[in-house]
């Protein structure tokens, strides 16, 4: 089995990723927090606004120029504003609006009462971080919008990548359902193979017509570094991870995905579920090969009987099950 | 340029069947609810009755029926989802309209509970104008769906039609096909709806066969623990579901 469908890759999350991290992953500050202890570079905090007398207090005209104002828990990019600049009496947005301190203090007092939040919130923060400016690279592929690079790793290995090119139809957004271009990366070079617009394969970029087969993304040994770090800052065994790469301050991890979707596949025209298969079973004969070498066994193991024979059952299931994947899987290299 | 750009002829043509089809049964629909409600003798509901046989007509099954088969709706739902991979609202949604069907008929059921339905649909918009939380939001909604089944039950004097009809959950539908008509669009939400229908008349028509009544009078536990087996057997089903074959074609093609 090649593709990884819905049911296995739900099956995979309930077993890789415990509860307290998916939940985790929903909270951007305590998130980049977690990224910045195990090195993973991503967006510097200007602000974390976390109640209503904070708020109140808060000094909005020590702001910079260019900013990024979003609720901490939000959904699908839902309560964020962008700014781009000073103009009389407050700041002008990216899409061109005014926007006045007062509006400022309004949004941010909606994203405390957790309106524009996950459902089920009814108080969050508001965090505000500078403006990312697409690097100059990947602004020649599409001058609008904020492209981003989506990698799946399943714990520090990369399996799969891409990046989502917004488009004019996609409103700027980077978001495939909506009419970006999803293209796929080749893991050696980082260089783009194969575009996707929907369900049909495309060669150039349909708003600017820029050729994007070949396209090379710049920084790709620290994007895939980062997004390797991931999955064992935030204890995710399956992880999808968003990046992006800012002008001047190079590759970022915007967010991290505990059901990262299945998309991929389509625009990578190959499956995870094979890729899986061939990690696993790496990964399940090096721990063979570990344990092969260890002396005495667990001082513990003798006093639990019903423990140590649970284990021992269930390494054989997992050799019984290595041997026949290992018979089924057809291999593929990891790189596209 | 992109395949939904294309309009060919046999789409076109397509297209026009795809009308008729609709003007059809919708019709079709409006002439049952008449009939339903209306039991004077006139073209359009001796043509119904004619056709379909009285509407009104119950399922006449053992009260321990429905308890016996519930079991087995969630069994469908569990295929529905994992194998075959169709979006219905809910989990068990599909199950508890099937039941509500049981209550009341075979044709009565899905007709007047589809009316509910789109009663509630209109009344939406209004409501969520007011700016209701989601409980008095739901609690009107009920009360909204109930007056219109009530007044017309009473207006054409067949009260039983509606006595013991679920309008929970016919409310708790109408919410989720608003939630879903904002989240994804008027095409997706049109289409989990008809999906839920669809799925919920497959369970009405599997429940009420006629060796499945026979077996649940007969042995009333074997169905129950059927279900038990089939359900931990498609619990466990990892394998593509249906509706990922297409949707995988892409990268099945490359893989």
């Amino acid at each position: 089995m090649t593709i990884l469908g819905m049911n296995r890759r739900n099956a995979l999350i309930a077993r890789l990723n415990p509860r307290e991290a998916i939940k985790g992953v929903n909270q951007k500050f305590e998130t980049k927090e977690r990224l910045a202890a195990s090195g993973v570079p991503v967006p510097p905090t200007l602000a974390l606004i976390a109640s209503e007398t904070e708020a109140a207090t808060f000094d909005y005209a020590r702001l910079p120029d260019a900013f990024a104002i979003k609720p901490n828990r939000g959904r699908r990019g839902e309560g964020v504003i962008l700014v781009d600049g000073r103009v009389e009496g407050g700041w002008r947005k990216l899409n061109g609006e005014v926007l006045t301190e007062r509006m400022l203090r309004a949004h941010v007092t909606r994203i405390l009462a957790g309106e524009l939040s996950l459902e089920g919130g009814n108080s969050d923060a508001a965090l505000i971080e500078p403006l990312i400016r697409t690097h100059p690279d990947f602004a020649r592929l599409v001058p609008f919008g904020l492209p981003d690079i989506r990698i799946i790793c399943l714990g520090d290995v990369p399996l799969m990548a891409m990046t989502r090119l917004p488009t004019v139809e996609s409103g700027g957004r980077a978001n495939l359902h909506q009419g970006a271009v999803g293209a796929a990366i080749d893991f050696r070079d980082g260089a783009i193979f194969r575009a996707v617009l929907g369900q049909d394969e495309v060669f150039d970029h349909p708003s600017t017509n820029a050729a994007l087969i070949g396209a090379v993304l710049p920084f790709w040994r620290e994007t895939v570094d980062a997004a390797r770090r991931c999955s064992g800052a935030l204890g995710l065994g399956y992880v999808g991870v968003d990046l992006v790469i800012d002008a001047t301050r190079g590759v970022q991890v915007l967010e991290c995905n505990a059901y990262p979707g299945l998309e991929i596949q389509n625009v990578n025209a190959a499956g995870l579920g094979a890729r899986i298969e061939l990690v696993q079973r790496q990964q399940r004969a090096k721990a063979r090969k570990t344990r092969g070498t260890r002396q005495a066994p667990d001082s513990l193991a003798g006093l639990r009987p019903f423990g140590s024979a649970g284990t021992v059952l269930r390494d054989v299931g997992r050799e019984m099950a290595g041997r026949v994947a290992g018979a089924l899987a057809i291999p593929a290299p990891l790189a596209a | 340029m992109r395949s939904d750009d294309l309009r060919l002829p046999g789409d076109i043509a397509l297209l026009r069947t795809g009308y008729a089809l609709t003007a059809v049964i919708a019709a079709t629909f409006g002439a049952i609810v008449w009939t339903l409600f209306d039991r004077s003798d006139n073209v359009v509901t001796s043509t119904v009755i004619a056709l379909f046989g009285d509407p009104s007509r119950p399922w006449d099954l053992p009260g321990m029926h429905l308890l016996l088969v519930m079991p087995m709706g969630a069994c469908v739902v569990v295929f529905v989802r994992s194998v075959l991979g169709w979006k219905t609202f809910g989990l068990f949604t599909p199950m508890l309209l099937a039941l509500a069907y049981l209550q009341s008929g075979p044709i009565a059921g899905p007709v007047i509970s589809t009316t509910a339905i789109l009663i509630g649909m209109m009344a939406v918009p209004l409501l969520k104008s007011l700016n209701l939380s989601r409980v008095g939001f739901l609690g009107t909604l009920i009360a909204i769906v109930v007056s219109a089944l009530g007044a017309m039950a009473l207006e054409f004097r067949q009260p039983a039609l509606v006595s013991a009809f679920p309008v929970v959950v016919t409310a708790l539908i109408v919410e989720r096909w608003w939630n879903a008509f904002e989240a994804d669009g008027p095409k997706k939400a049109v289409r989990m709806t008809a999906t839920t229908l669809a799925v919920a008349l497959m369970i009405q028509g599997l429940v009420a066969a006629p060796p499945v009544v026979w077996l649940a009078s007969e042995r009333p536990l074997a169905l129950p623990l059927a279900s038990i087996v089939l359900m931990i057997v498609l619990g466990r089903y990892q394998g593509l579901r249906l509706s990922e074959l297409s949707r995988f074609r892409a990268a099945n093609h490359g893989a």
